[in-house]
C-alpha cells in the first residue's frame, strides 16, 4: 500500500426531498434521525468525510437506510450530492463540481462498480462479451482484436469459461452474473473498485468463489476498494479499515479488527453482539 | 541491545452499553522489551493477559498510557497515537500476532496463506514462494496438505499453519497468545526451537502460555498479572 490517498471525501451531504429551512437549520445542531419531521426529506448522507488509500479495502457497514449505497452512488457519480468535496489524484478541482462529461471520463478510466443487483450493472439481453466490451469501448478501446483478447483475459481472471462469452447474463446463475459484473468493472484497470453487497443472496460456495476472485484482483492489480456489506465476516476477511454508518452519518471508524473487537458506539456494539449471539 | 517496546502505565477497560457496565481489561501495566528478549505474561484466566497483547497490536484502543515501539523505518512511535495507515504498515512488516485461531478467507490454500503473508512484508513473489515452502517444511506440515484449504485440517495443523504465517516474515516483534494450546509435545518442541531461532535473529517476543514447562528456558522476563510487575529474570 502506498501512502497517498486514492480518494478523499469531505462533508458529503445528500438529501432526498430538497429539505426545508427547519431541517437545514437542524443539520448544524445535529438532527438525531435522518428524516426531517417537518418536510419529510431524507438526509441520506450528512457531512460524511473519509479517505481511501491506494491498495486499501475500506469496509462500510450499517443498517439498511444508513446511507451506504448512497455513498457508493455519489462516488460513482450516479448521484448528485447537495454538498461535499471529492478529491482524486491528478484532479485539481472538486470532482463533484466537474461537468457530467468530465465525471463520465473519470468513471470510465478510473472506477469500476459492482452492484448488489446484477440487473443494475448488466444489460441482460446483451452477451457477456458485449457487456464487458461496453466499458472497454467507453474508454476508447476500439480495436476488435484487442477487445476480444481483453474480454477473454477478463473472463479468465474471474474464472469463467470463455466459451460462455456469447451467452446472455439472463441465463447465468447469480454467482456468474456477479463475476461478469466484476469482469466489466475491472475491464479498464480501475484504480478504485466500488462493491455494493456483492455476495448478498448468493449461496456460501459461490460467495467464497466471489471473495476469492475479488481478493486476488485487488491484490494483483493494486486496486483500492470500497466494500459495502451486511456480512461482518466478509468485512473481517477483506477490509483493512471499516466505517460504521447510522442515519447518514459515520458513527465509528477504525482498523477492522478494532471496530469488530473493541466497538465503542452503542450501535456498533449491538451489531457485533448480534453476530456473536447467532 | 536496542529497546524494541516500552509500555508505560497502560490501562484498558471496556464500556458495554448493554447492561451499562464497565469491565476492567488491565490497569497500569508497564514494562520494556529489548531485541532478542522474551517476555512471558502469566496470570489467571480473565486477568487481562490477552488484553495487553491486543492493546500493543492495536486491536483494542487503550484508555490511557503509552506504547512506544522503536521501528527501524519510522523511529520511535507511540502506537496509541499514530494513524491507522501506519499501524497497518507496521503490522504487515514488523509486528506479528499469533493466536490459537486461524482466520482466513475460504478457498485459499495453506501455501497461499503463508505466501500472502510473506508478500505483505514486501518481498518478491519468488522469495515469498521460497520462504513459504521453507517454513511449511520446518513445521513439518505434510506436503500433501500444502495445496488444500485449511478448513479440513486438524486443530494442530491449523495452529502450525498460523505460526508459519506469522513467522515467515521474521517479525521484529512477535506477540504470541497461547499459540501452542492444542499442540502435541513434538509440535511444541518444534515451535520452541523456531522461536529460539527467531530470537537469535533479533526478534523480541511477548508470549502468553499456560504451559509453564514450555516457557521455561525461553523467557528472559516474566510479567505476572497477579503481582502487577516483573517477577524477575527466568523466574517461573
Amino acid at each position: 500500500m502506498r501512502s497517498d490517498p486514492a480518494l478523499s471525501l469531505k462533508n458529503l451531504t445528500v438529501c432526498y426531498g430538497g429539505g426545508c429551512e427547519a431541517c437545514r437549520g437542524e443539520m448544524a445542531k445535529g438532527m438525531k434521525k435522518n428524516r426531517c419531521p417537518v418536510c419529510g426529506s431524507i438526509w441520506a448522507l450528512r457531512e460524511v468525510s473519509l479517505s481511501l488509500f491506494s491498495g486499501e479495502i475500506l469496509g462500510v457497514v450499517g443498517e439498511s437506510g444508513s446511507g451506504k449505497s448512497s455513498l457508493l452512488k455519489c462516488l460513482y457519480f450516479d448521484e448528485i450530492p447537495l454538498g461535499g468535496q471529492l478529491t482524486l489524484p491528478d484532479i485539481a478541482e472538486n470532482a463533484f463540481s466537474l461537468s457530467r462529461q468530465a465525471q463520465r471520463r473519470i468513471r470510465n478510466a478510473h472506477m469500476g462498480m459492482v452492484h448488489q443487483n446484477p440487473m443494475l450493472g448488466l444489460r441482460m439481453d446483451y452477451s457477456a462479451a458485449a457487456n464487458i466490451a461496453e466499458n472497454l469501448i467507453a474508454a476508447n478501446c476500439r480495436n476488435v482484436r484487442l477487445l476480444q483478447d481483453r474480454i477473454d483475459e477478463l473472463l479468465d481472471i474471474v474464472e469463467m469459461s470463455s466459451y460462455r462469452r456469447r451467452e446472455t447474463p439472463r441465463h447465468f446463475s447469480g454467482g456468474m452474473q456477479q463475476r461478469v459484473q466484476i469482469a466489466k468493472a475491472i475491464a479498464n484497470r480501475p484504480d478504485i473498485l466500488l462493491l455494493d453487497e456483492v455476495t448478498t443472496g448468493l449461496d456460501l460456495s459461490v460467495q467464497a468463489k466471489i471473495l476469492d476472485v475479488l481478493k486476488k484482483i485487488i491484490r494483483d492489480f493494486n486496486i483500492s476498494a470500497v466494500l459495502v456489506s451486511h456480512d461482518l465476516a466478509v468485512i473481517r476477511m477483506l477490509a483493512h479499515r471499516t466505517v460504521v454508518m447510522l442515519d447518514g452519518k459515520i458513527i465509528e471508524q477504525g482498523l477492522t479488527d478494532q471496530v469488530l473487537e473493541d466497538p465503542q458506539h452503542f450501535y456498533t456494539q449491538q451489531l457485533v453482539h448480534s453476530l456473536l449471539c447467532i | 541491545m536496542n529497546t524494541v517496546l516500552q509500555v508505560r502505565n497502560l490501562s484498558k477497560d471496556f464500556y458495554l452499553y448493554n447492561p451499562g457496565r464497565v469491565i476492567d481489561g488491565c490497569r497500569d501495566v508497564s514494562f520494556s522489551l529489548r531485541e532478542k528478549e522474551f517476555l512471558g505474561i502469566t496470570g489467571a484466566s480473565g486477568s487481562g493477559k490477552s488484553t495487553i497483547l491486543k492493546c500493543i497490536y492495536q486491536t483494542y484502543r487503550v484508555k490511557s498510557g503509552e506504547i512506544f515501539y522503536f521501528s527501524p523505518t519510522a523511529g520511535c512511535v507511540d502506537l496509541t497515537k499514530i494513524p491507522e495507515r501506519e499501524i497497518t504498515r507496521i503490522r504487515r512488516q514488523e509486528i506479528g500476532y499469533v493466536s490459537q485461531f486461524l482466520e482466513t478467507l475460504p478457498r485459499v490454500t495453506a501455501r497461499q496463506i503463508v505466501e500472502d503473508s510473506a508478500l505483505e512484508a514486501g518481498v518478491s513473489r519468488e522469495e515469498a514462494q521460497k520462504a513459504a515452502e521453507e517454513v511449511l517444511n520446518y513445521f513439518k506440515l505434510p506436503l500433501s496438505l500444502w495445496d488444500i484449504y485449511p478448513y479440513m485440517f486438524s486443530g494442530g495443523e491449523k495452529l502450525r499453519l498460523n505460526l508459519a504465517k506469522a513467522m515467515v516474515k521474521t517479525p521484529r516483534l512477535l506477540l504470541l497468545d497461547e499459540p501452542t494450546a492444542s499442540l502435541d509435545e513434538d509440535a511444541k518442541k518444534l515451535v520452541k526451537e523456531l522461536l529460539q531461532k527467531l530470537i537469535q535473529k533479533g526478534t523480541a517476543m511477548i508470549g502468553i502460555f499456560h504451559d509453564l514447562d514450555f516457557m521455561r528456558g525461553l523467557c528472559d522476563h516474566v510479567y505476572n498479572m497477579a503481582h502487577g510487575g516483573e517477577a524477575g529474570k527466568g523466574n517461573l
